[in-house]
């Protein structure tokens, strides 16, 4: 059962919300976490253990970092005694931290990884003939277990820097990690942002409902009509990428990331729509991404959630670890203020971007992916005062259209580069594919049909056309800071209720679905 | 909720409906039925009643693996490769069920491989929902025909569009892709049995008792396929095959005798062979039912001269493509 | 508080620190001058910013700058 079935549509979301509202207020948040926890049964089955734990577990120890907190008691005692007392009361709330921590990461290790570390671990044996080889163990995955991971850490994070109060209540801690909306592919949600809201109970209103669906459809849109289209010559391309080459590569780069935007943005629009009926309020995850001007730029509107909680619970700690502190002090001393922050700011943002490919999958393109990003944002902080230099004396306008448009071009081609690594079945593809376009370039390819031998006919480029002209005109709007749906609201019924049934049928008449197509996995549901 | 919000709601659900029904009924009558997956499975439906000899049934591990037209031209036996890709065991019940009202053959040849792909009642629910949908409203199913309004459409602007004669041999396409697999052996063995489910086993029985009722003789086999075939499943599906008396050939232990090359046989490394991997397959399945002696050659049949005017398009298709 | 604002000034100017208030959550200050800021404000003012002082509300203004710093004095 997925967000875009019909079970889950048509039977087991109305269900839910049915009986969200039949239940009195207090007991709502129950039905919420019977219904995330039947979700995750349907897709995991007994995997639900690996969660029961996280969840017990993140419980117990939240609770147990601010008790030894609370214990501490400094009445009546000398300043030296305070000052240990206190030093002991963190050291063990550090262990602890880290023991909590532990189990979490733990549990994802080992399942998500151990197969990738054994499998490197016996070619490295292989490659010293070594005569026995690891046992290669491949684990059946949790559905979500890397996005509900990340929450608890965050919340483990967050007790322990006393951002928030340790939470007692169990079935709150509990939704707040299985949320059935955010369970499969996010966004990676922040204790303080939505568990108030999971247990509130607040009931349906008509407008936080209509608003809800508006969003939900709009997610299928992207989803059935793009995404899934698209996954089909993303297949052919990725799948046998060694008889492509040239313009049919870049073409394959472009969709994927066009697939790989409107699977995942089109799937958190289903989830924050789906809090709106509830009235949850779910954080944005995208901001129309594409328009960015850099790649760091380009990373906080592209996956948020993952970008903030690298920042938070990575890049800070690590910068103000006292090693990396006293680093960026002699690289300023020695390098000079610029060179010498952006030297400083060079482990932490490695932490980052490692954790960043590392969390994607098992594979070296993903760690090749993270990188990428932080060579070239490091190269972004390095050469910036000398581009704004540059300009000056070129007398370039840097806010005008042409070096505006240069700048988004450029990322764009960063961006499609990252992707082609990213979607290629290892590296060694990815590597083939990238050098495939240089070496094996015709632009006969546009012509001579070669583009429509990929999977899709000229209808469905035609619909995936309407629908990435869709998805630009929203996003134009979107950047200019309008509310499309207040506009719709705002309509008159016939003209309103037009616009709804034709964006139905829309999706179900150019959906991708059916005979003659693969159910397209969510994609980020298999990070 | 207020009244009037109410009346709103069910009335919007109400124009929706009533709007899915009438598109429906546009939609349906430009129904080409074999779409998609079932191409290739779904022309059997333009078989003549009471002529196909041999049924394969499976997924993409069966509509990779037989190519009749090799059987026909060795030995004369009319069979029909109804493999669809992805296809689960349920469906493949189904569709057997739907032929058989047609067709009636002698021999069943079930491929294994779907026994083992992750069934949960929740797909089997989910199956059947759509399948409701469907029927509620066609759209749902023939939501694609947006493509042959068009389709038509050309066709009516311009008389020069020439119907290609198909490319596909009583359900098999030939696929000469070849990406090798280069694992090494991969059949070692082991005394581990690999459980199958309770669902698949409960179509599997339910695909033998139609098979029973109806007097066809039912055939397990396992096309040769390193990445989805291992010894625990040969061993459970070998269990089951002794325990309910049925044969079963697994490909993948005749490898020597098949002279399978994984060099050149293989279309993706190891999961699915392709036309040379299915020339070898179906030479040895040929040669195996011929050692039944079920079935009769036709080639002499005068009512089967369209088979053999079939073959020598695929024979000529075939050496075309060589090139 | 003057020392404070030369700071910010000398780190990222061209913006009013006296009256902004929405320094991080109108993604004025990215978190490269954020970590440009630490360092120095440690060494001015012989503070240590751990972690969990790394909230937004810590940051969005000057002023609330100006409380952080004093409150991390104290301690």
């Amino acid at each position: 059962m997925t967000y875009t079935s019909i079970l889950y549509l048509f039977i087991f979301l109305p269900g839910v919300i049915l009986v969200y509202q039949l239940a009195p207020a207090r007991n709502r948040y129950l039905v919420l976490l019977g219904a995330s926890w039947l979700f995750f049964l349907s897709l995991s089955s007994t995997l639900i253990v690996y969660l029961l734990i996280s969840t017990l577990s993140v419980h117990h120890i939240g609770l147990w970092l601010s008790s030894c907190k609370k214990e501490l008691d400094l009445t009546g005692r000398s300043p030296e005694e305070k000052k240990a007392l206190k030093a002991a009361c963190a050291g063990k709330r550090r262990r602890i931290l880290w023991f909590g921590i532990g189990i979490q990461l733990g549990m994802l290790v080992v399942l998500k990884y151990s197969g990738f570390f054994s499998d490197n671990m016996n070619h490295l044996l292989k490659a010293v003939s070594y005569p026995t080889l690891l046992p290669v163990m491949k684990f059946a995955l949790p559905i979500g277990i890397s996005f509900y991971t990340l929450q608890a850490v965050s919340y483990l994070a967050d007790v322990y820097y006393e951002k928030i109060p340790a939470d007692d209540h169990l079935g709150r801690l509990a939704l707040y990690l299985s949320f059935f909306p955010i369970l499969m592919e996010g966004p990676i949600c922040r204790y303080s942002q939505t568990a108030k809201d999971l247990t509130e109970g607040k009931p349906l209103d008509y407008k936080n409902v209509t608003y809800g669906f508006q969003r939900i459809l709009w997610g299928l849109f992207k989803k059935l009509v793009i995404a899934d289209r698209l996954n089909l010559l993303v297949e052919t391309i990725f799948g046998s990428y060694k008889q492509y080459s040239g313009i049919v590569v870049i073409t394959g780069a472009i969709l994927y990331t066009f697939q790989l935007y409107a699977d995942f943005s089109g799937c958190i629009d289903m989830t924050i729509g789906t809090g709106e009926i509830f009235g949850i309020s779910i954080p944005e995850n995208f901001r129309q991404p594409f328009f960015s001007k850099s790649a760091s730029e380009f990373w906080r509107r592209w996956h948020i959630t993952l970008g903030t909680w690298l920042k938070d619970y990575i890049f800070y700690p690590i910068s103000l670890t006292a090693p990396v502190k006293k680093f960026g002090k002699k690289s300023r001393a020695k390098l000079g203020k610029h060179f010498g922050q952006v030297a400083a700011s060079a482990p932490a943002l490695f932490g980052v971007w490692i954790c960043n490919g590392f969390w994607h999958g098992t594979g070296w393109h993903y760690l090749f992916f993270g990188m990428y990003y932080f060579v070239l944002i490091l190269l972004e902080n390095l050469t910036e005062p000398y581009v704004i230099k540059a300009a000056t004396a070129l007398k370039i306008n840097r806010s005008g259209l042409l070096y505006q448009s240069f700048q988004s071009v450029k990322l764009l081609i960063i961006v499609f580069t990252g992707e082609l690594f990213f979607r290629a079945e290892n590296l060694r593809a990815g590597i083939f594919m990238f050098r495939s376009i240089f070496t094996d370039f015709h632009l006969s390819s546009l012509t001579d049909g070669s583009l429509l031998k990929l999977g899709l006919n000229l209808p469905d480029y035609a619909a995936v056309l309407l629908g990435f002209l869709a998805v630009l005109c929203v996003g134009v709007i979107h950047e200019r800071g309008i509310s499309i749906r207040n506009h719709i609201s705002a309509c008159r019924l016939p003209l309103r209720w037009s616009l709804y049934y034709g964006a139905i049928l829309l999706v179900i008449v150019l959906g991708a679905y059916g005979d003659g197509y693969l159910p397209a996995k969510l994609i980020y549901a298999g990070f | 909720m207020q009244e009037g919000k109410k009346i709103k709601t069910i009335s919007f659900i109400i124009g929706l409906i009533t709007l899915l029904y009438i598109m429906s009924l546009l939609f349906m009558p430009v129904n080409t039925g074999a779409g998609g997956l079932y191409k290739k499975a779904g022309g059997i439906s333009k078989e003549p009643l009471n002529t196909i000899d041999y049924l394969a049934i499976g997924d993409s591990e069966c509509s990779t693996s037989i190519s009749p037209m090799e059987i026909w031209n060795s030995y004369g036996y009319a069979g029909y490769n109804c493999g669809v890709p992805g296809q689960r065991l349920q469906d493949t019940y189904y569709l057997l069920k739907r032929i058989l009202n047609k067709q009636s053959p002698k021999v069943v040849l079930l491929e294994t491989n779907a026994t083992f792909r992750d069934f949960k009642y929740i797909n089997a629910l989910e199956t059947k929902i759509d399948e409701k949908t469907k029927k509620l409203f066609p759209i749902y199913q023939y939501h694609n025909n947006w493509k042959y309004f068009h389709f038509y459409m050309l066709k009516n602007f311009s008389a020069k569009a020439i119907k290609k004669p198909s490319s596909v041999y009583k359900g098999y396409q030939r696929n000469t892709i070849t990406r090798p697999y280069t694992g090494g052996p991969y059949t070692a063995e082991t005394d581990k049995v690999h459980q199958i489910g309770d669902q698949p086993v409960f179509y599997l029985k339910k695909i033998m008792d139609l098979c029973n009722k109806k007097g066809i003789r039912l055939i397990l086999y396992s096309s040769p396929s390193p990445k989805c075939w291992s010894y625990a499943k040969h061993n459970a599906m070998k269990q089951f095959a002794d325990k309910n008396g049925l044969d079963y050939v697994d490909l993948n232990l005749s490898l020597d005798r098949l002279s399978i090359d994984w060099n050149q046989d293989s279309r993706d490394s190891g999961d699915h062979i392709n036309y040379y991997g299915a020339k070898k397959v179906s030479a040895y399945l040929g040669n195996y039912l011929s050692g039944q002696n079920l079935l009769t050659d036709h080639r002499q049949d005068s009512s089967y001269t369209t088979w053999n005017q079939e073959l020598k398009r695929y024979l000529a298709d075939n050496s075309n493509n060589h090139e | 508080m003057k020392e404070l604002l030369e700071i910010l000034n000398d780190i990222n100017p061209g913006i009013d620190y006296e009256t902004e208030t929405g320094l991080i959550d109108e993604a004025l200050l990215d978190s490269f001058s954020i970590l440009s800021l630490i360092p120095e404000l440690e060494d001015a003012f012989g503070i240590t910013i751990t972690p969990a002082d790394m909230v937004p509300v810590n940051f969005n203004s000057a002023n609330a700058m100006w409380s952080m710093i004093n409150r991390l004095k104290e301690e």
